[in-house]
């Protein structure tokens, strides 16, 4: 170790005990409830699989995690799908300012106040049926839009874009417009420089972008709260409640660890379609043992 | 080694020096005197350890085991801040907040020299590059040659015992190279400076230096000035690295008392060199620069020679360049100053190739093989 | 390519549509949330006044943001040192503690916080509001610096060592200088994210109430236009401090860019 690593060494302990303190530690003790017993109103220390047994069996459960990995993953797709163009065009087409602050500004623009203002536009009086109405589409106000699975959809997305646009961006940022102009040059259509030269490259951002907005979408609980009727609940929200309530916590850890499990497959049947379709450059591992030899 | 007649300690004294970064030994064995008010290079290819002899030197490193004394003190505890040499880093590492003065007067300004004198000495400083004019200039808005000089000027303004530049020049134009390269050795007239110059450039190494260090593979092979390192190299990774040369492999025999004759595909030549570190069933080389070879005739006595065909022509302006092959098999070149009217072969002739004796060098191949 | 446009343009407006709506909404006169718009007036803003619970409840978060901000500082600021002189096994895993949270949702962070607070038998306050926010803008700051940082040059801090200056003096002189603009706009985007975080909040906070938590219970006790009106001072705030973080980072983008020239 050089003198310079150790000054590093010394600088960085107090973040480093910090997120060990604060993160890594109460991350282990959730885990560590997920097998503890709640009898009465006490938790007990033990190991046993029946909360992760009971989570399971539960119909509720099942409903609310099936719909949380349904929202999370139109979410998720829809996120992409809009940050991808969104991204293509600040990186490569236009670096407008006005646009990229614009999205800053939704970014960090109060959570709640987002919720509360879809709660606004989708009501029966809001400004979706106004519209609609005075388009004549509908003869009547829409009850459904509000309380569904759409509704809290439509917020995510809302919520989650931003952040999605902003990781599209500076994954894209990292490939220079040259590599597109080459493709073309080499006889490629535009969109097919996307798929064959930005895609694969920016692989890990979108992914990333991807997976992260699903991760989020899955664990919130204020969104399908206040949009999400009985039929746009989520396991967040089962989750949350667990805890806020006079719940049972080591259930609710073992179903927010159920939800990371998820999570986990998701990723990994995620990265497989990518392979699969070639968007994700799979590296060949036999070429360097055939120079070797 | 050839530490110069000066009757006065070194500048600067590494005796047994070596550094190892875990298990990779970076230098070894290093011994090396610098005078006061020369110019030296250490020259290498890269990673051959002569960055880190440099920043040794500075202060960044530390010896793993040797001494390092400057101007007669022992500095090995001493921290960069504290010693009296200045560099030039390769990117020239000017602070992007500051403007072209307040970098020349950083070093100045720690050290606590009074504003006036500051103001005095960097402006005559900025006089001596020649950047009076774009003092207040911010370092994003200079040139690479501009960076360069401001980079020399931040350093010599403090008046440093030694200047370290390492490969200063790298990130220039050819052009701006070749410019750069005078200037400095102006500058450093002017100052009377003591310059150690990191390249692995030999053309810089060659045109700047008053001795040449040359390394590799964290060992010095050889100091000398840049003429005799290019004609007397001592071994053929120096015959390989300075300039181009022809070399003609052979097997050592001992062709009488006290001479020795090298067996080539050509026949044998016979060694007259007495300082070459060769002896009998050796396998050796002779290194032979183009320059020294001709088409004249031979004098057996004087001449070493080679009958050979003219594969290809390569016309260069002020020379000719001949890629030749041996009877024997032997490839080789030959450089040729270009005379107006002078008849000269072309490819397919066969021609008779001379040179003297005492402009080759018998070569040991086994020590260096690179 | 016009196409592309349409799709960047239709986004935008997605983006923005029910921001403005909530802007337009807190001008109305009457109390109703149905279009059209009849007329505007600044009632809901004066009743903002009348609200004591409501100031209280701004005057905590601002405590807290500030609070979240100034350690977020003090923790990044030496951590990005850190990362500046640490090997790649050093920077892997201070980026692995430091940066790993911004992946996981609120919730998972703010039940396990409550669990370590339940299992240490730690009154649920204020404290405890900002250690979580904390938690939460450290990984934003990791994110900034490891980019700015990404670009420092190294050798500048041993010129300075070369040209005479002691380590702490290289710190004051170069280091800092450098590095300042970022953890400054850093520190402010962590008071905005501190000022307007709930998720976590609604876990650790115990019987605290912050401006972010009075505005839940608004939404969920009434339909008012009060909150339209509080909504847009949110909105307005969130803009204004993201407005003086770009000013600073004005600087930043200057000093990066002269930094890359010199490079």
């Amino acid at each position: 170790m050089t003198p310079s690593q150790r000054t590093g060494g010394i600088l960085a302990a107090p973040a480093a005990t910090y997120m060990l303190l604060f993160f890594v530690v109460p991350a282990i003790l959730l885990f560590s409830y997920s097998f503890w017993i709640s009898s009465g109103f006490r938790i007990v220390p033990d190991f046993v699989l029946t909360n992760y047994i009971s989570a399971i069996r539960s119909p509720l459960f099942l409903r609310v995690t099936y719909n949380a990995i349904v929202i999370g993953l139109v979410t998720a797709s829809v996120t992409l799908c809009l940050s991808i163009p969104v991204g293509y065009y600040l990186t490569y087409v236009a670096r407008s300012k006005i646009i990229f602050y614009l999205i800053l500004v939704t970014w960090f623009s109060s959570y709640l106040v987002r919720i509360y203002a879809w709660r606004t536009l989708l009501g029966t009086n809001g400004l979706l049926n106004a519209v609609l109405l005075q388009l004549g589409i509908v003869d009547t106000p829409v009850q459904a839009f509000l309380f569904s699975p759409f509704a809290v959809a439509i917020t995510l997305t809302h919520i989650y874009l931003p952040f999605a646009i902003l990781m599209v961006v500076s994954a894209m940022s990292e490939i220079k417009a040259e590599l597109i102009e080459a493709s073309r040059d080499l006889g490629t259509s535009a969109l097919g420089a996307f798929f064959r030269v930005v895609a694969p490259n920016a692989a890990q951002g979108l992914i990333g972008a991807f997976m992260l907005t699903f991760i989020l979408v899955a664990g919130d609980y204020v969104t399908p709260q206040m949009v999400g009727g009985s039929s746009g609940q989520t396991t967040g929200l089962l989750i949350a409640d667990q805890f806020r309530k006079t719940g049972n916590w080591p259930l609710g850890a073992a179903q927010a660890f159920l939800m990371f499990l998820v999570s986990l497959v998701i990723y990994a049947l995620v990265l497989a379609l990518g392979r699969l379709t070639g968007l994700i450059p799979a590296r060949r591992k036999t070429k360097p043992a055939r120079e070797v030899a | 080694m050839n530490n110069g007649t000066s009757a006065e300690a070194p500048l600067i004294e590494l005796s047994n020096g070596q550094k190892q970064f875990g298990l990779f030994q970076a230098l070894t064995n290093i011994n090396l005197a610098i005078n006061e008010g020369e110019i030296v290079t250490l020259l290498g290819p890269s990673g051959c350890g002569k960055t880190t002899l440099m920043r040794i030197i500075a202060g960044f490193e530390t010896l793993t085991s040797g001494t390092l004394k400057i101007d007669g003190k022992d500095v090995a505890s001493l921290p960069p801040e504290k010693r009296p040499v200045n560099m030039v880093f390769q990117r020239y590492a000017l602070f992007p907040h500051l403007d072209v003065f307040d970098n020349v007067a950083y070093g100045l300004k720690v050290k606590g020299v009074e504003k006036e004198e500051r103001r005095r000495r960097v402006q005559a400083m900025l006089r001596t590059v020649q950047m009076e004019s774009l003092s207040h200039r911010f370092i994003g808005e200079l040139s690479g040659g501009q960076c360069q000089r401001v980079a020399l000027a931040r350093a010599l303004v403090n008046g440093p015992r030694v200047l370290l530049l390492d490969e200063p020049l790298a990130a220039l134009d050819l052009k701006i190279r070749q410019h750069m390269l005078g200037e400095m050795k102006r500058i450093q007239l002017e100052t009377g400076a003591t310059f150690v110059y990191v390249t692995h450039d030999q053309d810089e190494a060659m045109i700047l230096s008053d001795r040449v260090v040359l390394i590799d593979h964290g060992q010095i092979v050889q100091v000398d000035r840049p003429q005799d390192m290019y004609f007397r190299p001592r071994s053929l990774f120096a015959a390989k690295f300075l300039g181009e040369t022809n070399l003609f492999e052979g097997k050592l025999t001992v062709s009488g008392i006290g001479q020795l004759s090298l067996e080539t595909q050509d026949g044998p030549f016979e060694v007259v060199s007495n300082d070459a570190a060769v002896s009998g069933n050796d396998a050796a080389v002779m290194s032979v620069r183009p320059e020294a070879m001709s088409f004249r005739q031979s004098n057996a006595q004087l001449d070493y020679a080679v009958d050979a065909e003219i594969a290809d022509v390569i016309f260069s302006g002020s020379r000719s360049f001949f890629h030749l092959v041996s009877l024997g098999g032997q490839k080789f070149r030959v450089q040729v100053q270009n005379m107006p009217g002078a008849a000269l072969p072309v490819a397919g002739d066969k021609v008779h190739v001379s040179w003297r004796k005492d402009s080759a060098t018998v070569l040991p191949l086994s020590r260096i093989s690179s | 390519m016009m196409l592309l446009k349409a799709v960047v343009y239709a986004t935008l407006a997605y983006l923005l549509i029910p921001l403005v709506v909530i802007i337009l909404f807190s001008f109305n006169a009457e109390q109703s949330f149905s279009f059209p718009i009849n007329g505007y007036s600044l009632r809901w803003y004066a009743l903002i006044f009348e609200d004591p619970q409501l100031g209280q409840a701004l005057v905590k978060s601002l405590m807290i943001a500030t609070a979240t901000a100034i350690v977020t500082l003090v923790l990044g600021t030496a951590a990005s040192l850190a990362w500046l002189r640490l090997g790649r096994f050093g920077r892997s895993v201070l980026e692995i503690l430091c940066i790993t949270p911004i992946a996981l949702p609120g919730l998972f962070l703010g039940v396990s916080l409550l669990v370590l607070a339940a299992q240490l038998g730690v009154r649920l306050s204020t404290v405890t509001i900002v250690v979580s926010h904390v938690v939460l803008s450290v990984p934003m700051l990791m994110i900034a610096m490891r980019a700015r940082l990404a670009l420092f040059d190294r050798t500048l801090e041993e010129a300075s060592r070369d040209l005479g200056a002691s380590q702490i003096g290289t710190f004051k002189r170069i280091t800092l200088p450098l590095i300042a603009p970022t953890l400054i706009s850093c520190a402010i985007l962590s008071f905005a994210l501190s000022f307007d975080e709930f998720v976590v909040t609604s876990f650790v906070a115990g019987t605290e109430t912050t401006l972010p938590m009075y505005i839940w219970s608004m939404m969920r006790r009434t339909v008012t236009p009060l909150i339209n009106s509080v909504s847009t001072l949110a909105l307005l705030f969130s803009i204004a401090v993201m407005a003086i973080g770009f000013f600073v980072g004005r600087f930043k983008r200057a000093s990066a860019l002269s930094e890359r020239a010199s490079s």
